[in-house]
């Protein structure tokens, strides 16, 4: 009996892994006008790679859901000269392992461009086999400037500035107030190691790093690594996170038992309302993070107006938002210069030639460029904001005591 | 191991985790098995109050109740429309219904997403109070409601175990089911007061953590290892088992990472998750059976 017990736990705990692995298996849907595994001469075929459940979801969702009103806005207008545009989705939920295998089931469900809606990891898995299938990928939330860069970058995209430049922001910043001890507080996925290992060398040339630490996503509490932290004596924090639930327990502990201690944080803090709310009052206070969003910009606000239309008057615009409605404006430019989507080169090649796109994100005047050897869309800095938070959570805008300089790289 | 405030931790996160347990623990005299949906009941439970509040504009008091309710009433519905169908079905081996609980998890979860959305929602609170700092310790308001309403919900189901009806006869289908079905007793039944029970500790624990750090969809699956380890852990020789268990589970979560840093966390609960199954797979606490 206790073997047979013994037996069932086990095979019960094997068939909960397995499941977990089923469920985040590449589910292919199709959202839009019909149904089908391939392209019909009335239609256009955008392959959405969305992590909707996994660590990237909490950006993810928000980027998708700004995807899918910018297609149905152009559908809505007639389509893509003439063509309505449809959506075949998958998940591979920011895990590099899985991101071929949906890639492969995006292409063979005809995608004729690719949306890669996940985390930076996954994109940079995902690059050869972009490469292979031969059609263009825009990853409108990634950060990891590895994901514009060769190798294999010849047909996969990326809009916003590289974190590297978040290493820039970071440094100024630090040597504008003055800071010398910085420690780091990590999540320990595989896109936030793949950031840090960008960012800590450049953080490292302008400021003693005194600690790094780390959890896991998932984390139940981090008290221990705070305490670690304590016992460095830091002066300035990096929360370095994909947002979520880490980045909330993060700011609440880090607020408790370091409090008065500036913290910057990556992008996600600022685009992640839902995280605002849950974090405890006042702990966002000490936060500074990169933003991208400046209501200076027309095109930010002429966008936020659309999204409230839609979502409703309480709706928050966040850069995942921009970068988004930004990837799919962008792809209809390439295919309308393309003269259709059939040919995936030809629609590559009216990429690499959009210069001067005036960008939803970043300070006013901030533009997006391509070439043949430029996959990465940012024309010089202005796409960073280092931005702030008050009292009750709510972002303040753009902080008072240091801007990145609106440099032309 | 001498700083309070990792303490403090251990206290939050291993009342949290034993409340878990604790629901595991009551289907498991119930029915005889893990019941691996008890995450997500207190994710559904958490999640519906705070959509309910926050999205329906629900007063908060009626959302936590209503929360309550959907975990309870999911519960209940997983034992009447899901287990007790497959059981009556392939006979009554413990690893079908293993399997049925199991996509349970996965239907809960991804129902919720779908009904209550994707994104992260605040935990809500009836009465907001505190934070209080003592010196180099910092309590919060949360903390407190959910250390001490879990003494309190260990109390009061160790003292309905032994001094109800409902409680002893628990036992006594749980001590042996074959002998309480040949003497006539209302297994199905016990069953059903089993799963409503382990549905509504299972919510409140849900509704406690949540104002931590929130609550998503995805919350249930971490919950349910987290639960499942401290069981295995504490054992379920006693109503109390599950929470040495979930202290235990809490102080390795705790003060690997503090010792060990970021190698720490999960090689050591994997660790003693394998030494648990290896050498004590029925935990600190075994059941004592007289003669």
């Amino acid at each position: 009996m206790k073997t047979q017990r013994l037996i069932a736990l086990l095979g019960a705990a094997a068939l909960t892994v397995t499941l977990a692995a089923c469920s985040a298996d590449p589910e292919a849907s199709a959202e839009g006008s019909g149904q089908g595994s391939s392209a019909n001469a009335e239609e256009i075929i955008f392959g959405l790679n969305e992590d909707s459940t996994g660590p990237g979801a909490s950006y993810a969702v928000i980027a998708g859901e700004t995807i899918r009103m910018a297609v149905q806005e152009i559908n809505d207008a007639g389509g893509i000269d003439g063509k309505q545009i449809r959506i075949v989705i998958g998940n591979d939920e920011s895990d590099p392992t899985k991101t071929p295998t949906v890639v492969r089931k995006l292409v063979d469900d005809g995608a004729q461009v690719l949306i890669m809606d996940t985390g930076s990891a996954a994109v940079l898995q995902g690059k050869s086999v972009v490469k292979q299938a031969g059609i263009p990928a825009i990853a409108p939330t990634a950060v990891t400037t590895s994901v514009g860069l060769a190798p294999d970058n010849e047909f996969t995209y990326m809009l916003a500035n590289g974190v590297d430049q978040f290493a820039e922001a970071y440094c100024g910043a630090i040597e504008e107030k003055g800071y010398e001890k910085l420690a780091i507080l990590s999540d320990a996925s595989a896109a936030i190691d793949n950031i840090n290992k960008l960012i800590v060398p450049i953080l490292e040339d302008c400021v003693d790093v005194v600690a790094q630490e780390s959890a896991p996503v998932d984390a139940a509490d981090l008290s221990a690594q705070v305490a670690r932290i304590k016992q460095a004596k830091p002066d300035v924090l990096l929360v370095s996170s994909l947002g979520g639930n880490f980045e909330v327990l993060a700011h609440n502990t880090l607020h408790a038992q370091l409090p008065g201690v500036l913290r910057f944080s990556l992008a996600s803090i600022g685009n992640q309302p839902d995280s605002w709310a849950r974090a405890n009052p006042g702990a966002l206070a000490d936060v500074i993070y990169v933003g991208a969003i400046d209501k200076n910009n027309p095109q930010t606000v002429e966008l936020e107006k659309k999204l409230k239309a839609v979502n409703g008057d309480d709706y928050r615009l966040t850069a995942y938002d921009a970068q988004a409605y930004d990837t799919v404006y962008l792809i209809k430019a390439a295919i309308e210069q393309a003269g259709g989507a059939d040919d995936p080169i030809a629609v590559r090649d009216a990429l690499d030639s959009i210069t001067g796109y005036e960008a939803s994100f970043g300070q006013s005047g901030f533009t997006l460029s391509f070439g043949a050897d430029k996959h990465i869309g940012a024309d010089g800095l202005c796409g960073l904001v280092l931005s702030g938070f008050d009292e009750d959570n709510e972002p303040t805008g753009a902080w008072d005591d240091f801007q990145v300089p609106c440099e032309l790289e | 191991m001498t700083d309070p405030q990792l303490w403090l931790s251990v206290l939050e996160i291993g009342s949290f985790f034993g409340l878990i347990a604790l629901a595991y623990q009551l289907t498991l005299i119930g029915a005889g098995f893990f019941n691996f949906a008890i995450g997500p009941y207190a994710m559904v439970a958490a999640l519906g109050a705070s959509w309910l509040t926050i999205e329906a504009k629900i007063p908060v008091v009626i959302s936590l109740l209503l929360g309550l309710l959907i975990a309870v009433v999911v519960s209940g519905l997983t034992e009447l429309l899901v287990v007790r169908q497959v059981q009556k079905r392939s006979g009554s081996g413990e690893l079908p219904a293993l399997v049925a609980v199991t996509a349970v998890l996965f239907i809960v979860q991804q129902g919720a997403g779908t009904v209550f959305g994707r994104p992260a929602l605040p935990g809500q609170m009836l009465v907001s109070f505190g934070p209080w700092q003592f010196g180099e310790i910092y309590l919060a308001g949360t903390t407190v409601v959910l250390v001490a309403s879990t003494a309190v919900i260990f109390l009061l189901v160790s003292l309905w175990m032994k001094l109800s009806r409902t409680g002893r006869l628990l036992r006594a289908v749980g001590d042996n089911r074959s002998a309480a079905t040949l003497l006539g007793l209302p297994v199905g039944r016990i069953r059903l007061v089993a799963f409503l029970l382990a549905g509504l500790i299972a919510g409140i624990a849900g509704l406690l953590y949540a104002p931590k750090t929130g609550v998503a969809f995805t919350s249930g699956l971490s919950w349910t290892l987290v639960g499942f380890l401290a069981l295995v852990i504490g054992g379920t020789g006693r109503t109390w088992a599950p929470l040495v268990g979930g202290l235990v589970l809490g102080a390795i979560q705790v003060f690997a990472p503090f010792y060990f840093g970021s190698f720490g966390p999960t090689t050591m609960v994997l660790l003693i998750a394998l030494l648990f199954f290896a050498f004590r797979p029925q935990g600190l606490f075994s059941t004592r059976v007289r003669i």
